[in-house]
């Protein structure tokens, strides 16, 4: 029962996201900015120059064959994977360094009206008298501004991939489906939970962008505490490399990700914690 | 039935216009001043840094249509409903040339600059970024894509415009926070004297943020489109 009612919530949520066009403004914008970023970053390194084998029999002689450097790659596959480490660094500190920033500005003045709305369009008093939860409103609400987000980002995700293909040429998708779903998702959904959560007590939309802007200090905290993070762990695998142990993007990204993605676990704790706290005010108040 | 007299005039109620545009942003402002006047790079800037920002958002709390109450009623008054949007930002205007006179006197003592030069500097961006706030919300009938607007747009143009005027040099007259510094640069790349740069800058963006104003007063005398007709609202 508590859980048909939990998904209607859910459902109508994404339903009224999608009207009010929240979800298609944000999407865009996120987008945009995340290409116009791309676009502003310096053109990507001089192509390496092969050895050509020339037919000097034909007038004008013409390239026969192209050679590498390295045997069994040629010139094009050599230059792809000589590029793919700036690219992927490129695009993976887009996404899981400046992309964050945006995203926690966004979302808690965004989510915040989420359920004051109800309060001042007078449809609480009309959930009060049915036979709902609180913690199954809260909850419904929490997860569907989460899923109205979570659609958003991933539509970002797939779009931004192609033209990031497209304007910076090939870059390690693991590392960027990683980017994604272990440093970007998680933080975004903290961030929305902290919104939709501490704004729940707000009786009308002003009120709630009030509150949201007062997070947005407090989401940047919680950035710089991720973003530090992620950098010691690149800086600290940089400053290791070898001969014996050259760099790779696994080496690299991949431990810098991995142990951001642990922070973010306790960043989501604190959505619970909070939550929890919400759900036993709202009992207390009644 | 005899026509109501329309006077010339019609009352403002400054009251409820200050009570609406909250302003206790002003001190916010002037608060974010006294603590950009401790850091010494951006001593001569603190009014720069403290207005545009908190005016926007200010700005993009005075009328969202979707929140308005009565706006049906409010349309039907003899009033004009723009007179609404005219008091209340005269209102912020008010809060916010408060903190912006007194921050100019303090820094032309503190520095040294021309009171009109650190003007300059300040008022062009504000107005930009109460237009934009403005607008913003009244295009999306939502305070919150206003406040957005100006909290993505500002502290994007503070932070980032030099960069982006590096690279797309031909973008200058939309950089909010133009320094004449950049003017003398730009004066051999565009071959023009340093002074006219700055003048165009400075009156491209005071434009912005008047187009915008205008763009909104204008969409106030459409009372079909104030209301949301044909829109889904929330």
């Amino acid at each position: 029962m508590a859980l048909s009612q939990m998904a209607a919530v859910v459902r109508y949520e994404l339903l009224m996201a999608w009207r009010r066009r929240a979800l298609l403004v944000m999407g865009g914008f996120f987008l945009l900015a995340l290409i116009g970023f791309t676009a502003m970053q310096p053109p990507a390194p001089v192509e390496l120059a092969g050895t050509v084998q020339v037919d000097t029999s034909t007038d004008p002689p013409t390239i026969i064959q192209e050679y590498s450097a390295v045997d069994g790659l040629t010139v094009e596959e050599l230059n792809i994977s000589l590029n793919l480490l700036p690219n992927t660094q490129l695009v993976v500190t887009m996404i899981a360094v400046i992309f964050p920033v945006l995203v926690a500005i966004t979302v808690v003045v965004f989510f915040a009206e989420s359920i004051p709305l109800d309060r001042q369009y007078r449809v609480r008093e009309l959930f009060d008298s049915t036979p709902l939860a609180n913690a199954t409103y809260l909850g419904g609400k929490l997860l569907g501004a989460w899923a109205a987000l979570g659609l958003t980002l991933l539509v970002v995700m797939i779009s931004f991939g192609i033209l990031a293909r497209l304007i910076v040429g090939a870059f390690d998708p693991l590392t960027y489906l990683q980017a994604w779903f272990l440093a970007v998702f998680p933080f975004a959904l903290t961030c929305t939970g902290w919104s939709v959560l501490a704004a729940s007590g707000a009786g009308s939309r002003r009120k709630a962008i009030m509150i949201g802007l007062v997070l947005v200090p407090g989401a940047m905290i919680l950035y710089a505490l991720f973003s530090i993070q992620f950098w010691a762990v690149v800086l600290d695998v940089g400053s290791r490399m070898s001969a014996d142990e050259p760099l790779t993007l696994t080496a690299l990204f991949g431990e810098a990700i991995s142990q951001s993605a642990v922070m973010q676990l306790w960043f989501l704790a604190s959505v619970a914690a909070l939550f929890l706290i919400v759900w036993a005010w709202s009992r207390v108040r009644g | 039935m005899a026509a109501t007299p329309s006077p010339h005039y019609w009352p403002f109620a400054w009251r409820m216009a200050f009570r609406a545009s909250s302003p206790w942003f002003g001190i916010i402002s002037g608060a974010i001043f006294l603590l950009m006047m401790i850091i010494p790079d951006l001593r001569g800037r603190g009014v720069e840094v403290a207005l545009p920002l908190i005016a926007g958002i200010q700005a993009a709390l005075l009328f969202s249509p979707d929140d308005e109450p009565a706006l049906e009623m409010q349309l039907a008054a003899p009033r004009p409903v723009s007179y609404i949007l005219y008091e209340r930002l005269a209102a912020v205007l008010i809060a916010q040339g408060i903190v912006g006179v007194i921050g100019t006197i303090l820094i032309s003592a503190i520095t040294g600059v021309t009171p009109l030069v650190v003007v300059i500097g300040w008022l062009p961006p504000t107005i930009a970024a109460v237009g934009l706030g403005l607008l913003g919300t009244f295009i999306s009938r939502r305070s919150s894509a206003g406040v957005l607007a100006v909290i993505l747009v500002i502290p994007s143009m503070f932070l980032g415009a030099d960069l982006l005027i590096m690279r797309f040099p031909e973008l200058f007259p939309l950089h909010f926070f133009f320094q004449p510094m950049f003017a003398a640069i730009g004066a051999g790349y565009f071959n023009a004297v340093p002074e006219l740069l700055y003048a165009i800058n400075r009156i491209a963006i005071t434009l912005l943020g008047v187009l915008a104003m205008l763009r909104l007063i204008f969409g106030m005398r459409n009372a079909e489109s104030l209301l949301g007709v044909n829109r889904k609202s929330d």
